[in-house]
Order: structure tokens, then C-alpha cells, then sequence
């Protein structure tokens, strides 16, 4: 079926997408008292006007990258460098923060634009070194906007659902060609050259991370060592060849419109699973119906991580160095983040709202079997919630 | 046994800090990471935000990394040396206070901040001084050690196994050849690339730009594919032969373009001023729609990491 008219490949209206939320920014701006932004992180750049920078090495990316400055009483945002054809900012000839020409072309923009605020009243996501040379905007003075992206952007507008739930869609079906591929005497390096090839042909040209296909250590101690005691990761170095057998914790993300997905799943190499690692994968299942059960609105991250705990015999069945669930959006994890070392309080203070992006990713893990890992996708709804992409395959586990 | 390539670079990093009186350095820009502690992490894309990734201490010399576990960490650096990831701002605080050196910092060097990060640094070491030092660690790294020619090479290496599979694969819609050329370079040993990769074709010759990471490293090649009328490989291999150190980067000749930025841990800003050997540059000759691209070690006889072959045999 052809996209409706002025939508994009995957039938999202961007225009509508950036319009609705830079309006949640500004909103959020106004409830905070913060009269001005400036952003150089490149996916809050996104955010704020559209911009995109390739997929590339932070090297590049850094290189570049242009500035947003957002006042809450103007209706659209300023970019200053980068390419603004298509945008609908304020364009100024500039380029990257990252050299002093930027900081410097950035500086006179900050001095026209923003003249007359006081720095209180602007709040600035991160300084790159000329920045800090420049003075401008002052380090000492100005609020942090990292709790301004965070809170705009932690309820999706139906865009930016859609945009996850495209991205998550292409990402399982690339790995269907993947998972195909994994046998006795292949390697890491020829599952992640099939999964980049997919996405491509899929017309997917950003891999967020390097994709991992990391076969596991049966016992923690086997493993790297960790400051938690439990079990590492995301994990992989070199380029190991599978063995019939191994546990192969597999996670990656992609993005559509610079929206992100999470793909994780747990496959064997060359079997079926034992029975042991079998009931790994019934009781991973388990705490997801547990937690899927608890989720609507009003619900808490406690109540999440209480459910997902009672499932798993009232031990915690994540790993403690990261969460139960995280949201996904513009970052590859960002709030909500259920079960972290935030602790209880935080967690049972956090209520879940329609529009909030839940990614599970419980571990369930027995030391000598080993552990099963896998993601799933969801968003929050008025009454309960939905899955993101088209539902992907736990095989070769059986659900039962 | 010749030392380590982690153990050069973090003596060239303290020798850095020496000169210019820094007690402690904290960094957050991924090429400062790799150079000053060797850590190998998991690669992602884009900016990062920044935050506490790894803690030089002078008095001690001793390197403090942001990792939960200790795969990809040089054996020398001790698992006490470890912080584990955290969401609070509280726990980080306390993991910075207890790296000895840190609070009694009087002069403390920083490649980046957040307002997060400064009160912070308020609370743990609440009488330094803060010194912006990307372009102090910039310079240090400028200049290469054997070992990381030898990586970038190796790079190299990944991206001209991409370039002959675009060019096995040709004709081919260039969205086909993309696929191609990163599903080749991932089997011959990256699946990081440095940029986005380039095929595009126009009027019977084929643009192809690939570029990608070994252990952190770049190496990259551009080539212009079905012929060279106007004998721009010849242009960009007199280019290459002029990056000899006391010379000034190449601009133009005869028709033709460079740009010339500095290579190492990713990309690095583009090059003014005087070459300096051991430098490795990234030198793109442009001349209309066709392109060459090279990383060429600066020596006196300067040296492509491709080798000069590479360039004479293909166009």
C-alpha cells in the first residue's frame, strides 16, 4: 500500500511529528520556568528541529554537528550550522561546537538571540571544550537540560510510536535472516555482516550500536569479572566462532527518523534447548506476563519490578548493573528506567502514563545452566498497553 | 619485548599533564578514553553526552575507568580501578571521591561538561582549578606510534576488502553496492564504520568512500571506479608524495581539491599549519564528480598505508 500523502516511506507525517513535539518542549520549558535551550547533543538537536546527523563514528558525529537554541517564547527553534534546507529554524551559518570557529560563530548567535535572558534562565545539555574556552554560554550560571529533554520527551506522540514501532519491525525481520545464518563454525563477524547487509536492503542506514551476538558463559565465574558480582553485559570483543551449544545473547538497535529499537533474544547454536535452558525461557516468560500484567496507567515502576520479582520466586531477575525496563525514543535507553539503582523510593514514586515507551529486558540466570535474555516492546495505552514492531520469534525456546 | 601501545600512550597523556601542571585529568570524548587507558567498549553511533568515563591521576599515574566489568580493560589497570555503571548521581559522587587524587586536585583537565557534572566536581574536588584540555590532548595525540599505524592499516585493509566487493558487484544500484561494501568489510573484520559509506554513481563512474574502525582506529580509502579522464588519481598520488614533514597540507592542483584532516582515534580536525612526521593524514583529492581518498603516514617518504600500488593500479 502506497503512504498517504505527505507521509514518509514508513507513513509517518514528520511534519506533524516535529511540529507536536516542539510543542511538548516548549511546554515543558514554560512548566519548568526555563526561557531558553541550547543543545549540542545531536539527538536532542534532532528533537528540538529535525536535524539529523549520519550514522557515523562519534569522531564524525561530533565534527558535524550543529546547535540548537530553543526559546519558549518563540515558535521556531534557531540551528546554528548543519543543514537547515527543509527545516523549519532559524538558520545561522555556523559549524561544529567541537572547533573554536563553532564556539566562536555559536557565541555571537548566543549573544543575538538570547541577549536578553539572564544565563539562570537557560538551560544548556552538554559543553564541548571551545564551548568552555568561549565562555558562552557561562558553565557556572546556566541550568542543566538534560531533565527538560527528559521529561518532554518521555511520552511519545503517536509519530514517534509509530517511528519506534517501524524501526523495531525492520530490525526483527533482519534478523530473521540472522538468526538463520548462526551454526557450528560460524562467526560473530559473519552474523553482524548479514545484519548491517539486511538493514540496508531493508533501507535502513543507522546501526546504533554494534550489533552483539556475544555466546555467554555458562557460570558468572567464567565470565568477565564485574564490580556487581553478577554477569556481564553487553559484552564482545574479537571475533569468536560458535560451538554447537552456546547461549548467544544477542542485541542490537536501528533507528527510523532517529527513532531507536531494541532487538534482544537468546539463541543456541546448532540444538534445540535442554531442558534446563528451557525452563530458563518459561520462567523469562513468566516474569514478562508478570510485568506486562501490571502495566497500565497509573501503575508504578515498583509495582512493575515487584510483579517481575514474584515471578521469578521473589528473587530480582535482572541484572542489578542496569533495570527491569528503560524507554527507547531519540536515545537507545532513557527514562522510564524501572528497577535502578535509583531504588525503591524512585521506583515506586514513578508512575507510568500513556504514550511512555517500556522496554523488558529481564535475565533470568542460573549459575552452570547459564541465562536466557530477551526484549520486548511495549507501549504504555489508556487502558494497558501494546506491542511495538511485528512480533519476532523465541526460537529456537518454545513457548509452551 | 616492546612496551604496550596502552602503556605509550598513557606515558605520553601523564607526560602531557606534566607539562602543563594538571594533577588529574577526567575525560568523557571516546579517542581521549581509548588513548589514555587503552579501554575497548562497545561501539555506538553519534555524540555521546558527556560524562565521567576515565580518571588520569599524575601523583599516582594511574588510570580510573567507568566500567561495570573488566573485559576490554588492559591488565594493568586494577579491577579496584573499576566504577560500575550507575543512574545516581549520589553513587558516581561517591565512586569519584574515593579515587585517590581526585579531591585534593588543585588543577583538574576536562574535554567537555554538563552543569550535572560541574556540581558534581563542586562537591568532590571543590578546590580545582578547571582546565580545558581537548586541544592539549589533541596535539598529544597528533603524532602516531608504530603500533597505532599498524591499526590503522589494518583498518585500511577492512575498507579495500569493501571497496573490491563494490567493485565485484558492479553495476549494481548504489543502495545495492552500500549493502555490499558493509557486508564485506564486517566479514573482513569491522562492523564500526568511521562515516556513513559512499557509492554514488553518475554518468558511467562509480564514487565509492568507505571508511571504518579497528580497535577504535580509522582506516579508509575512496576510489573513483570506470575511469580517469582527466588523470585525478595521478593528482591525488602527487599529493600523497607531498606529505612530507616541514611541508604545508596540499590545497589545489591543477583543477583539483584536497581536503586534509588528521586521522587516528576517528577522525581528527582538519590539519593547518606545518606537517609533522609520524602524523597520519586523511587526504581527499576531489576534482568534478570524481574523488580520491588516502590515509598517508607523514615521513620523508611519505607513505599511504595502502601502499603506492594500491592508488597506480586502479582508476
Amino acid at each position: 500500500m502506497a503512504p498517504a500523502a505527505g507521509t514518509d516511506s514508513h507513513g509517518i507525517d514528520l511534519g506533524r511529528l516535529r511540529a507536536e513535539r516542539l510543542q511538548r518542549l516548549r511546554d515543558t520549558m514554560a512548566a519548568q520556568g526555563i526561557a531558553a535551550l541550547v543543545l549540542t547533543h545531536a539527538p536532542n538537536v534532532g528533537y528540538a528541529t529535525g536535524h539529523r546527523v549520519p550514522a557515523a563514528d562519534g569522531s564524525v558525529a561530533n565534527f558535524r554537528r550543529p546547535v540548537a537554541v530553543v526559546r519558549a517564547d518563540e515558535d521556531r527553534p534557531h540551528l546554528v550550522g548543519g543543514e537547515p534546507d527543509g527545516l523549519d529554524v532559524v538558520a545561522h551559518p555556523g559549524s561544529t561546537p567541537d572547533h573554536d570557529e563553532g564556539a566562536r560563530a555559536l557565541a555571537s548567535v548566543l549573544d543575538e538571540v538570547l541577549g536578553d535572558l539572564s544565563a539562570g534562565q537557560v538551560a544548556v545539555d552538554g559543553w564541548t571544550g571551545p564551548m568552555l574556552r568561549s565562555g558562552k554560554p557561562p558553565l557556572a550560571e546556566c541550568a542543566d537540560a538534560r531533565p527538560i529533554l527528559g521529561a518532554a520527551t518521555i511520552c511519545k506522540t503517536a509519530d514517534e510510536l509509530a517511528c519506534i514501532s517501524a524501526a523495531q519491525r525492520i530490525n526483527e525481520v533482519a534478523m530473521l535472516d540472522v538468526g538463520a545464518e548462526l551454526a557450528p563454525g560460524t562467526h560473530r563477524s559473519d552474523l553482524a555482516a548479514t545484519f548491517l547487509r539486511r538493514t540496508r536492503e531493508l533501507g535502513i542506514a543507522v546501526s546504533m550500536i554494534d550489533p552483539i551476538f556475544q555466546p555467554m558463559p555458562r557460570a558468572i565465574a567464567d565470565g568477565p569479572r564485574t564490580t556487581t558480582g553478577d554477569v556481564a553485559f553487553p559484552t564482545g570483543l574479537g571475533d569468536p566462532t560458535y560451538r554447537e551449544g552456546d547461549l548467544v545473547w544477542v542485541d542490537s538497535g536501528i533507528t527510523v527518523n532517529g527513532y531507536a529499537s531494541d532487538f534482544g533474544r537468546t539463541w543456541i547454536c546448532g540444538r534445540g534447548p535442554s531442558e534446563a535452558e528451557q525452563e530458563l525461557f518459561d520462567r523469562w516468560r513468566a516474569v514478562i506476563d508478570a510485568s506486562l500484567d501490571a502495566l497500565r496507567p497509573g501503575a508504578t515502576s515498583g509495582d512493575l519490578c515487584r510483579a517481575a520479582t514474584a515471578a521469578n520466586g521473589g528473587e530480582r531477575p535482572w541484572l542489578p548493573h542496569f533495570y527491569l525496563a528503560h524507554g527507547i525514543g531519540i536515545e537507545s535507553a532513557e527514562m522510564p528506567l524501572i528497577g535502578t539503582d535509583l531504588g525503591e523510593a524512585f521506583d515506586d514514586a514513578f508512575v507510568l502514563a500513556p504514550g511512555m515507551v517500556v522496554v523488558l529486558e529481564p535475565v533470568i540466570w542460573v549459575d552452570g545452566v547459564g541465562g536466557y535474555r530477551a526484549e520486548e516492546v511495549v507501549a504504555v495505552t489508556d487502558d494497558g498497553w501494546r506491542a511495538l514492531g511485528g512480533g519476532h520469534p523465541y526460537d529456537p525456546f518454545v513457548v509452551r | 619485548m616492546s612496551t604496550p601501545l596502552h602503556v605509550e600512550r598513557r606515558d605520553r597523556v601523564l607526560s602531557t599533564m606534566a607539562g602543563a601542571e594538571l594533577d588529574v585529568l577526567v575525560l568523557g570524548e571516546q579517542a581521549n578514553v581509548i588513548y589514555s587507558s587503552g579501554h575497548q567498549r562497545l561501539w555506538t553511533a553519534g555524540t555521546r553526552p558527556h560524562a565521567p568515563t576515565c580518571i588520569v591521576v599524575r601523583r599516582t599515574g594511574a588510570t580510573h575507568l567507568l566500567s561495570t566489568w573488566d573485559e576490554g580493560v588492559p591488565d594493568d589497570v586494577p579491577f579496584e580501578h573499576l566504577f560500575g555503571i550507575t543512574w545516581s548521581p549520589e553513587v558516581m559522587g561517591a565512586a569519584l571521591t574515593a579515587i585517590p587524587g581526585l579531591s585534593d586536585a588543585r588543577r583538574l583537565g576536562v574535554d567537555g561538561m554538563t552543569a550535572g557534572f560541574l556540581r558534581a566536581v563542586e562537591r568532590f574536588a571543590p578546590d580545582a582549578e578547571l582546565v580545558v584540555v581537548d586541544e592539549l590532548l589533541a596535539d598529544a595525540r597528533r603524532t602516531k606510534f608504530a603500533a597505532e599505524v599498524d591499526l590503522m592499516q589494518a583498518a585500511c585493509r577492512v575498507a579495500a576488502a569493501g571497496l573490491d566487493a563494490v567493485e565485484a558487484a558492479l553495476p549494481a544500484p548504489d543502495d545495492t553496492a552500500v549493502a555490499v561494501a558493509v557486508d564485506a568489510m564486517a566479514r573482513a573484520g569491522s562492523s564500526k564504520p568511521v562515516d556513513e559509506p559512499l557509492v554514488r554513481t553518475t554518468d558511467g563512474s562509480t564514487v565509492v568512500d568507505l571508511g571504518v574502525l579497528v580497535e577504535g582506529y580509522e582506516g579508509g580509502i575512496g576510489r573513483t571506479l570506470g575511469g580517469d579522464p582527466e588523470g585525478t588519481a595521478d593528482v591525488h598520488r602527487r599529493a600523497l608524495a607531498a606529505c612530507r614533514p616541514g611541508t604545508v597540507a596540499p590545497v589545489s592542483d591543477n583543477g583539483a581539491t584536497f581536503e586534509v584532516r588528521g586521522a587516528g582515534l576517528g577522525a581528527e580536525r582538519p590539519v593547518v599549519g606545518t606537517l609533522e612526521a609520524g602524523m597520519v593524514l586523511s587526504v581527499t583529492t576531489t576534482a568534478g564528480s570524481h574523488r580520491w581518498r588516502d590515509l598517508v603516514l607523514v615521513a620523508d617518504e611519505p607513505r599511504p598505508l595502502l601502499g603506492g600500488a594500491a592508488i597506480a593500479g586502479d582508476g
